[in-house]
This record gives C-alpha cells, structure tokens and sequence, in this order.
C-alpha cells in the first residue's frame, strides 16, 4: 500500500515535471513548415471572403516556402490552390504555369492531386474551347479518381456535361448534369449543385427549353447568392442573360447582362468583364 | 417563660422601631413642608406699598415687582377707590426696603416686545431716607406706542392744517398767485400772436425769392429728388450693408469653427496615424505573435503534442464552374 502510494507520488512528480517543461526546440524546417502553413490558411480565409487577388499573393508566398525545403505534398496543395484562384481570377494562363508543377512530373506527388490538378487543367482547356485536350485531362482526372474513394467526383461529372455541351450534345449534358446533381447532393456539396443546375439549365436553354432553363438557373442563382459566391452570380447572371435573349427577351436580357456585368466588376474578373459587356452589346 | 419574655422582648423592640421609622417619616414631612414654604417666602418678611393708577388696565394680581431685573415682589391687592381711582397695594420684600429711597416710583414695563407686564421700581434718592411700610409711592406708566403716535398725531396736526390753509390761498381764485400766472399766460398768448405773423413774413419772402429763381427752383428740386433716390439707394445699400455685416461675423465664426474641427480632426487623425493607432497595432501584433509562441509552445510540449495532429495545409476543392472553393478537400490535409 505504502509503496504503491509513493509510486503514485512519483509519477504525479514526474507528470509535472513534464509538463513543466520547456517544448522541444523546433527545427528550421519545421519552422519554416509553420510559416508555410500559416501562409496557407491566410490565403484560404482570403478566398472565403471572395478576395482573391491577396490570396494568391499568399499561396505564392506559401508555394515559395514549401519549394525553399522540397516539400513536394505542400508544393502540389499549394500550386493546385495558387491554378484554381488564377482561373477564379481570370488568368488561364498564370493557373497553367501554376499546374505545370505537378503535372510536368506527376511521379511526385500524390494520385489524388495529380487527379485534381488534371480536372483543372481539363477545365482550363474547356473554357479555353480546346474540347479535346479537355476530353483527355477529364478521362486522366476520372482516371486517377476512382468513385468510391474520389471526393471530387461531382465536379469532374460537372466537367463532363459542360464538355457535353461545349461539344452541343445537350441531351447528352443533361444526362451529365443530372448525374452531378445527384453526386453533389450525395457529397453534400452546394456548390456543386449550383454548377449541376446551371450546366442543366444551360443545355436546356440549348434545348429550346427556356422557360425550364429560366426555371433551373434561377435556382442556381440562389444557392450561389446563398454562398455569396461573386464568381458563380456571374456565370448564372450570363446564363440566364443568354437564355433570354434566345426566347426574345431583349429587356430582359439586358438586365441580366449588366447585372453580370456590375457583378464581375466588383469581383475583378476581366474574363467575365468581357463576356458580360460582349453579351450586353449584342442585345442592346 | 424564657420564650414569653423573649417574645415580649422582639415585640417591644419592633415597637420601638416602628416608632422611629414614623418619627423619622413624619419629622421628614414637616421638614419638607417647612422647606417648601420657606420656598414660597413664608418666613419672608415684607413691607406694603401703596401706589395709585388712573386705571387698572396692564395690572394683575400677582404680577412681579422687580427692581433693576430682580423679583423683589408682588402685587398683592388691587382696588377701586370711590374717586374710580385704582389704589395698588404691593409686597416687596423687607430686605430691599433699605435700597428704596421714599422718593422711589412704580412703573408699569413690558418686559420684552410681546412680553408680559411687570411693576418697575425705580429707586428714589437717597435724600429722603428708605421706604416705609404702608407708604405711597409715585406710579407711572411706560409711554406705549399708541401714545407715541397719538403724541405725533398732535405735532402733525398743526402742519397739516397750515398746508391745508395754503392750498386753499392758492386755489382761490382771486389769489394773487392765481393773478399773476393769468398775467403771464396773457403775455405768452399775446407772444404766439406775433410768432404767427412773423411766420407769415418770412413765407412772404421764401415766395418773392421762389418766383424770382424758378429755373434754380426747378434744377433744385431734380437735385433733391435724386438726391432722395440717393438717399433711399443708400438706404437700403446701408441695409444690405448691416445684414451683411451682421450676418459676416456668424458666417465666419462658423467657417473658423468648421476650419478648427477639420484641424482637430485632421490632427487627430495624423497622431492616430503617426503614433497611437500604429503603437496600439504594434502592440496587439506582438500580443497575437505572442500567444501565437504561446500556443505553438503549448501544442509541442508532452502531453498535449500527442493530442494535436500537426499543422498541414489545406486544398482547395476542384470546382467544375472554375472557380476556386474556400471549402478544403476531403483528405487534402495531412499527407
């Protein structure tokens, strides 16, 4: 009994002492991890309050550090966010260079990334209209993304139907975008349904069918008002300007058309800029 | 037998002690009673003054008699003679007698202004020996101020007859005052009568000089006419002026109070700029950078470094509508 006191005496001693004491020195490569990832959550805090252009300052920052100590997985995450926020951005051309760091020696990093980072150049190659290149970096994202475990499926199906519909397949879009609305409610992803309904909509306009396509878009309008998402109230704005403008709705239109208009410039996306004024002048 | 007489001999002593318990409580009493009336002046000794008063009025039985403040006395009768005269009989006490001179006088005081009355006994000269019993002392009474206005009343009245009889000569119509200012209001009447023809003179010759000059007349009226357009001109320029000049020193006030705020404010803002806000910035950084080694510290150290997974970064979550996702990616933290 006694000794099992004094045992536990001791061991209460040196918990304190434990605890009592001073950390463990750090390392300079886990310093500069710390810093790397500080820089990290900046940046992504900066997305979320829709200011883009200084988060991708500081992913720059942050990719810089993670290449100073060759932190391949860092390099990946962080060149994969620096790509997505110069597409958010309007720059197809910085979010290329960004990708080339992971896609010019994909043997580094991990199949996850390397399938994300092929979707984003899939979808860089779609806006940029080269449908075959993005068909080819769809199939390697899909490829290195296999459902069960992919979490980005949704999206990648979403690629698929504005592939779909770039090619001017709408039914064959419609059958994608229903797939993605189904995948995206099952991921619990808003965003994602809002890009389901839209590409719905979309092929739908192309169908003939306004008065749905109205319908759909308007839907995505609001969840993507919900996420406050400036880039997304854009596109929609732009969709439904050119919906109207199919079935006659000039006044319409043109409303929809400066909206999206007002909207890409508080957001400082030159690419939308351009479409939305393209579109505002062939209605008006 | 011993217990009998012992018995007889408690009851004799109970007795006895009865008795001067009784004695001594009766003895007590008398000796109170004593003292009391010795109190009350029963082995006092007085003498009886007299003193007649046209009325009884301010006069009680009873009332004090002081001499210079002290009690001496009292009154002890007061009554009505067959001449309606009141006869006052006093008590004062003998050993005072001998500071009363025979030549001394009652008089009847108020004590304060809304005090009782008291009997005041003035000490006479000595020349004529102390008081006596049964002597008759002289009585005045203290002039009240009924009296005093009464008195004034009759020093009054005279004068006021006099203006009265004055008055009456100057109204009078055949006053020689009355005559005299008819006198001057007949000079003055005959005075106007030559200002009016006077006046007439002077027009005559304002007209005769009118008729000789018409053409001046003429160019003097314009003048005068422009001269009144001038005259209203810078009448109302003199009133533009005043509002003006009124309104300039609010109107400046308030532009040296707005150029003050805005110097205030500028300055404020400077010094928050230069020195406040940045110190203040400066110092809640060093606190964020602190707490920051403070938990980075605490997150490193046993036990709690096994609880805390490290720090990794986060992956944005592809977008299908290009777009960046503030969402991380599942699994994109950690390696």
């Amino acid at each position: 009994m006694r000794a099992a006191c004094v045992a536990a005496l001791l061991v209460y001693a040196l918990g304190l002492a434990a605890c009592g004491s001073a950390p463990p020195a750090q390392s300079d490569a886990e310093v500069r991890r710390e810093r790397m990832v500080e820089l990290n959550d900046r940046a992504q805090r900066a997305v979320a309050l829709g200011d883009l252009r200084r988060a991708a300052a500081l992913y720059r920052d942050a990719l810089r550090a993670a290449e100073s100590f060759e932190d391949f997985h860092s390099i990946g995450v962080n060149s994969l966010n620096l790509a997505a926020v110069y597409q958010a951005l309007g720059e197809p051309e910085a979010a290329r260079r960004a990708l080339e760091r992971v896609l010019s020696a994909p043997a580094r990093f991990e199949g996850a990334l390397v399938a994300q980072a092929a979707g984003l150049k899939a979808s860089l190659a779609l806006n940029a209209g080269d449908l075959d290149a993005a068909g080819n970096w769809l199939k390697r994202a899909e490829d290195g993304c296999p459902p069960p475990a992919c979490r980005i499926q949704a999206a990648l199906l979403v690629l698929r139907a504005e592939l779909a519909l770039a090619r001017g397949a709408a039914g064959q879009a419609r059958v994608e975008a229903s797939r993605a609305l189904a995948a995206s409610r099952s991921e619990g992803s808003h965003e994602e349904e809002a890009n389901a309904l839209r590409v719905d909509g979309r092929a739908a306009s192309a169908q003939g069918a306004h008065a749905e396509a109205v319908t759909l878009l308007g839907q995505a309008l609001a969840i993507d008002k919900q996420l406050a998402h400036p880039y997304k109230i854009g596109l929609d704005l732009i969709a439904l300007a050119e919906t109207e403008a199919l079935r006659g709705e000039r006044d319409a239109a043109r409303d929809y058309a400066q909206r999206a208009l007002d909207v890409s410039r508080a957001a400082g996306n030159r690419q939308q800029q351009a479409m939305a004024m393209g579109l505002l002048e062939r209605v008006r | 037998m011993k217990l009998a007489t012992e018995m007889g001999q408690g009851a004799r002593d109970i007795t006895l002690a009865s008795r001067i318990f009784l004695g001594v409580g009766v003895v007590s009493l008398v000796a109170a009673v004593l003292l009391l009336a010795y109190h009350q002046g029963a082995f006092t000794k007085y003498i009886h003054v007299f003193f007649n008063a046209e009325t009884a009025d301010g006069l009680n039985k009873g009332m004090a008699v002081k001499l210079v403040g002290f009690k001496v006395g009292s009154v002890e009768n007061i009554s009505i003679g067959s001449d309606l005269g009141v006869r006052v009989e006093v008590k004062i006490d003998a050993q005072y007698a001998p500071m009363l001179g025979a030549d001394s006088s009652v008089r009847l005081v108020r004590e304060a202004i809304i005090g009782s009355n008291a009997l005041e006994i003035r000490p006479g000269t000595a020349q004529l020996g102390p008081v006596l019993e049964y002597a008759f002392l002289r009585y005045e009474r203290e002039p009240s101020v009924e009296n005093a206005v009464v008195a004034l009343l009759d020093q009054i009245a005279p004068i006021v007859g006099d203006i009265r009889q004055i008055t009456a000569y100057l109204n009078a119509p055949d006053s020689d005052l009355r005559q005299a200012i008819h006198s001057v209001n007949r000079t003055a009447s005959a005075l106007e009568k030559t200002s009016v023809e006077l006046r007439k003179l002077v027009a005559t010759t304002a007209e005769g000089v009118e008729r000789g000059s018409t053409q001046v007349s003429g160019v003097l009226g314009s003048a005068d006419k422009l001269l009144r357009d001038a005259g209203t001109s810078l009448a109302v320029l003199d009133s533009s002026a005043r509002k003006v000049d009124a309104a300039l020193p609010g109107i400046t006030s308030k532009i040296d109070q707005t150029l003050d705020n805005l110097r205030a404010a500028s300055e404020a803002a400077r010094a928050m700029m230069a020195g406040d806000l940045s110190s203040v910035i400066g110092e809640a950084g060093a606190l964020v950078s602190d707490t920051g080694e403070v938990v980075r510290g605490a997150r490193r150290s046993w036990p709690v470094s096994g609880f805390v997974q490290p720090p990794r970064e986060s992956l944005l979550r592809l977008d299908g509508a290009s777009g960046a996702t503030a969402n991380p990616s599942d699994g994109a933290r950690g390696r």
